[in-house]
């Protein structure tokens, strides 16, 4: 199947909503929100916004995260388009 | 309440001590309503400095990570405050242009650098509250 690449509307990466599911994977590994941030190197506050959907991360910090909690980032993130 | 004593609080205590000190030497030896200005705007400076690192000694260390979204907030809140100094600036020179007023550079700059200064402040406070930095 072909597709219609003129029906596709592309929006800036930054400004897609994320939801995540981050919280619920650091649920099933018993972790606190400080935990997971130390572990990944980064803030609480982070931690804190990337949960809540309201900080898109970059790339490197997405892998991070799901390294930790074991899954891929594919798995991590879901944009609202998928 | 504990208050950490590391490295890096007491440096920034010292550049604090360090700004007010110049400011005062400046306001005691150098003439002129500019030293005077910058004086003082070097000893609130210091001022500022000392409460930010009173507030900062009371909080984890952990909480003050440079991390990639504080990184962002950074670049995001100086660029536009850079912006704001800049449209200030304009802005001065305008009124001095074309308005009656008598304003020039040299006895408004102390002023300019505090608009600089708080801009990044509070656009720091309200990126950071936001969430997001784009």
């Amino acid at each position: 199947m072909v597709m219609d690449l003129t029906q596709v509307v592309l929006q800036p990466a930054g400004r897609r909503p994320v939801n995540t599911r981050i919280k619920e994977l650091r649920a099933r590994y018993n972790l606190t929100q400080e935990e997971l941030a130390k572990k990944v190197g980064v803030r609480r506050e982070t931690i804190v916004f990337l949960e809540k959907g309201k900080y898109n991360p970059s790339l490197k910090l997405a892998h991070d995260v799901a390294k930790v909690l074991e899954t891929t980032i594919e798995e991590l993130f879901i944009f609202d388009d998928d | 309440m504990e208050f950490r004593r590391d490295k890096d609080i007491l440096r920034f205590l010292g550049i604090a001590v360090l700004l007010i000190i110049t400011g005062i030497l400046m306001m005691s030896f150098l003439p002129g309503l500019t030293y005077q200005g910058i004086g003082f705007s070097l000893i609130i400076m210091g001022l500022i400095a000392i409460t930010m690192a009173t507030i900062t000694s009371a909080r984890p260390k952990e909480d003050l990570i440079q991390d990639e979204r504080s990184k962002r907030i950074k670049e995001k809140a100086g660029y536009h405050a850079f912006l704001i100094l800049l449209v200030t600036m304009a802005l001065v020179q305008a009124i001095s242009m074309f308005g009656r007023l008598d304003l020039d550079y040299r006895s408004v700059s102390p002023n300019l650098f505090l608009i600089g200064g708080w801009s990044w402040i509070l656009l720091k406070w309200y990126y950071n509250r936001r969430g997001d930095v784009r």
